[in-house]
């Protein structure tokens, strides 16, 4: 539903006798938060049931060696991935946050950054640099006639481009963490005759023992659910075993059978997530201290700082910046028609678009209702539009494919069904940024517009939504920049021949053929270091 | 113009054990200005959204006018009973004008009409050449009265103000009060004024409702609220209340201060209380009187003494700064009013 129908919707309900707020929510948002909750969660649902309603060979296709082999391995990568991210994003965020190395503000924004290079890419960087026939073999050929490198494919490529490129999920939480601790504790330890290592162990540590978890556990959520690196580089984890078994067409069943093993894996992290987050509220100091912190100092450490930031930005940022660009140069030079590229990022363009208005339009209903007529019953249809949200693209997009050509044959390989994944996937993004305006709005508002004689449709209209217009514009442009990096979905469920950016890509890649890629993959971190700024609006200021 | 009739009330919010308003039942007069008092949680504000339609009563009457806007079956919502409100924060349209804000009510009024009636109730709020400006380009009492200009311009039949004056500073807060009674006298609208600042009330209103524990203590003129109040709660609530113990005989309480005529019916013997308001005792400079000045707190027009009785029970004394009393003098003691408020003592 576009927000255009939406609201004929709301129209033909408009001589409905609405209740006011701290009543009855009113029926016509009812019906539209329940129809885009059954929406949320019909893949999964649909996953679950048929896995019910298979035979117990079922079990046995679960319970293969093979699986078990994927199991494990997916889950050592995760855990890998999460401990070195771990170890990098901590003190890079105390060296940016709380100490006086030089440049801090500037490396504060660069060390960030990485995020908005797809593990794809990533993957298409390292392995087009210091892959077979990739940059770095080239050069060395060529100079000292070196024909072989180091292997590069399997755990060690994949981890290696999982920590570079998800390391700032730990460092943002661990920077935000760390402005929202009372210095005033380390100052009682201080006088308390700690010394600032001591200080640090026994104070500051603990004290981010929260955010640290929240950093980690979203980097292992990340690293469950993904496709682009562990397809380049060839691990064999659960991503990369499902989409083999769909491509192949061997076994479908077997595929959804590894994608349920999937999902539990990914409970069980959102579980521990959960557990965390609970212990945060509990842990977390005054919020908005206004005392500014004083920064450590670091004396000569400050220079192996300045060495530790630089090069990090230098492998993550630059490097496969660089390398992209590099490749785009031997493709330019070399005369190639960009043309492919060109309707690559239209397709992109319009049909994140797409998924961008209809994500908002589907996050209204849900987040008015839990924002103006909350109770146990509103919490729980919020807390189950974030379902997408918690499932990997790749368990999405399979469910959604077996669903449609079971049921909607003729919806299988349409744009509707990929940009429905999309919404699926993307719409938990709106909800937060739409919710947080709706609770800028005071009620009170509302309330006097309707004692001014105005029915609650025409109050939305001219009075909540003018005023939530910037975080619908916000949450939309979130989620359009999220689609247009969003690969599994669009490998499976795109129609055939649609190509965007992050398919081009990802083939190009896997086909060997980098300097094809280069075009596209430059286009997306273009694109996508637009979404930074929603990150990193704040942290630049220096004063919290 | 029209009067409101709550009958039997209720109203009990999910998982409270206490319903915010109890049974309660009160009437309004055509043209009557009625405040709500009571300390927060009192119900009053519950009371001021069931009349406006933000909360739907669980059991009981609303009545404004002739018509019933909420009982067990029928219910009017909030943009068809004709009802005003100014709230607490003033809940302006952020993204519109002194202008825009004004009209909103009034949209359906053809053009012409509906500029000259916004001209026309900015002016009567003195706010004429603020029209263009925005909510944000205005200080708190502008806005203020924005909001009452905005309630006012539909005629509503009802207005309803939730604690209007309690974002201001003191100074402001005075001055806008009468600016306020002034425009609802003039419009002759029945209203209904929702505060827990006693001063206010007594200042603005006809009658005043005393709210406790969903409940009307009393609903009487300021006067008859401060010399007879109806229970100890309002007694307290409406001033500062200082009661003098006694013993009753032959219906009259015996206290250090005199004896006192109880008006209910207690037995002899029975301890009750007298409530002596700091302004309804007098002291005089007296060599033979039972009281010490233990106390004095110069306040301007009027002057705070602390008096000790022989009981060595400090009782406060509040009298014009004209004549001042050292302090240790010795005072004789005067109760004014001659037939005291008496309860039974708890």
């Amino acid at each position: 539903m576009s927000l255009g129908q939406s609201t004929t919707v709301q129209h033909e309900s408009e001589g409905v006798r609405v209740a006011p707020h701290s009543l009855r929510p009113p029926m016509f948002l009812l019906l539209l938060a329940a129809v885009v909750v059954v929406g949320m969660l019909l893949p999964i649902a649909y996953l679950l049931l048929r896995a019910v309603a298979a035979d117990a060979g079922i079990v046995q296709q679960v319970l293969r060696p093979r699986t078990l082999i994927v199991l494990g391995s997916t889950a050592g990568l995760a855990l890998s991935v999460t401990t070195t991210c771990v170890l990098l994003g901590v003190p890079l965020a105390w060296i940016t946050i709380a100490s006086d190395m030089p440049g801090r503000r500037v490396f504060r924004v660069l060390t960030a950054l990485p995020l908005v290079i797809p593990t794809y890419i990533g993957g298409y960087a390292i392995v087009s640099a210091f892959g077979p026939r990739g940059a770095l073999q080239v050069v060395l050929g060529r100079l000292f006639g070196i024909e072989h490198l180091p292997e590069l494919y399997g755990f060690w490529g994949a981890w290696l481009a999982l920590t570079l490129f998800s390391y700032p999920y730990v460092l943002l939480s661990v920077q935000t963490g760390l402005r929202g601790l009372d210095p005033a504790l380390e100052e009682a330890a201080r006088s308390l005759g700690f010394g600032p290592w001591r200080t640090f162990w026994r104070v500051t540590l603990p004290q981010l023992r929260p955010s640290i978890a929240a950093g980690g556990l979203l980097v292992a959520l990340y690293t469950l659910s993904d496709f682009g690196a562990v397809s380049l580089l060839q691990f064999n984890s659960f991503s990369r075993a499902i989409y083999i078994q769909y491509r192949g067409a061997f076994d479908r069943d077997y595929a959804a059978a590894l994608a349920l093993v999937l999902v539990f894996l990914t409970g069980l992290v959102l579980g521990a997530e959960i557990w965390s987050r609970g212990r945060a509220r509990y842990h977390r100091s005054t919020v908005g201290v206004v005392k500014p912190r004083r920064r450590a100092s670091l004396g000569f450490w400050r220079w192996p700082a300045v060495v530790l930031c630089s090069s990090v930005v230098l492998i993550a940022l630059v490097m496969p910046v660089g390398v992209v660009s590099f490749w785009l140069a031997r493709e330019l030079q070399a005369g190639e028609p960009q043309r492919l590229v060109w309707s690559a990022a239209w397709n992109s363009m319009y049909s994140s678009a797409i998924a961008a208005g209809l994500a908002v339009a589907a996050a209204l209903p849900v987040a008015i209702l839990g924002v103006r007529f909350r109770s146990r019953w509103t919490a729980m249809f919020e807390g189950l539009a974030y379902a997408g949200y918690a499932l990997p693209g790749i368990v999405i997009a399979l469910a959604l494919v077996r669903f449609a050509s079971h049921y909607v044959p003729w919806l299988y390989q349409t744009l509707g069904l990929m940009v429905f994944a999309y919404v699926v996937r993307f719409m938990p993004q709106a909800l937060g940024t739409v919710r947080s305006a709706l609770l800028s709005v005071s009620p009170n508002v509302e309330e006097a517009a309707r004692s001014l004689g105005h029915s609650p449709l025409h109050v939305t209209l001219r009075v909540t939504l003018p005023l939530i217009r910037s975080g619908l514009l916000s949450g939309a442009a979130l989620v359009f920049l999220t689609a247009m990096k969003e690969l599994p979905t669009t490998l499976l469920l795109g129609p055939i021949g649609f190509r965007t950016l992050a398919t081009t890509t990802w083939t190009a890649t896997a086909e060997g053929f980098f300097a094809r890629a280069a075009g596209p993959a430059l286009l997306i971190i273009i694109v996508s270091a637009f979404s930074m700024v929603f990150v990193l609006r704040d942290a630049w200021s220096d004063s919290r | 113009m029209a009067k409101i009739e709550l009958s039997h009330v209720s109203k009990r919010y999910p998982n409270q054990a206490l319903p915010a308003v109890a049974d309660l039942s009160l009437d309004v007069g055509d043209g009557e200005l009625l405040v709500l008092l009571g300390p927060s949680g009192c119900g009053k504000t519950t009371t001021l959204r069931m009349l406006a339609g933000f909360e739907r009563p669980e059991s009981g009457t609303i009545r404004i006018g002739d018509e019933v806007v909420a009982n067990g079956s029928a219910w009017v919502p909030p943009e068809r009973r004709g009802v005003g409100i100014v709230f607490q924060d003033y809940a302006l349209f952020p993204h519109l004008t002194v202008t825009q804000n004004v009209a909103f009510g009034i949209l359906r009024l053809p053009r012409r009409e509906r500029a000259e009636r916004v001209a026309a109730v900015l002016d009567a709020v003195n706010l004429a050449e603020y029209a263009g400006r925005y909510p944000h380009e205005l200080s708190g009492g502008q806005q203020q009265r924005v909001a009452l200009a905005r309630a006012l311009a539909p005629q509503p039949r009802v207005l309803l103000l939730d604690e209007p004056f309690s974002n201001l500073d003191p100074e402001l807060r005075i001055a806008l009060r009468y600016e306020v009674r002034s425009i609802v006298r003039r419009s002759g609208i029945t209203t209904v004024l929702v505060t827990h600042d006693q001063g206010e009330a007594f200042a603005l209103a006809d009658r005043v409702a005393v709210m406790h524990q969903g409940h009307v203590h009393q609903l009487a003129d300021p006067e008859t609220l401060y010399r007879r109040p109806a229970s100890r709660f309002v007694a307290s609530f409406v001033g500062r209340a200082q009661f003098i113990t006694g013993r009753v005989c032959d219906d009259q309480v015996h206290t250090e201060l005199g004896a006192f005529q109880v008006q209910a019916h207690l037995p002899c013997g029975a301890p009750a209380e007298a409530l002596l308001r700091p302004d309804d005792l007098h002291i005089q400079p007296d060599r033979e009187g039972a009281g010490l000045v233990v106390e004095r707190e110069f306040g301007g027009a009027t002057v705070r003494y602390g008096v000790r009785l022989p009981s060595e029970h400090v009782i406060d004394v509040i009298q014009p700064s004209g004549h001042l009393i050292p302090l240790d003098s010795t005072v004789r003691i005067e109760v004014l009013p001659r037939d005291p408020v008496v309860f039974p003592a708890p």
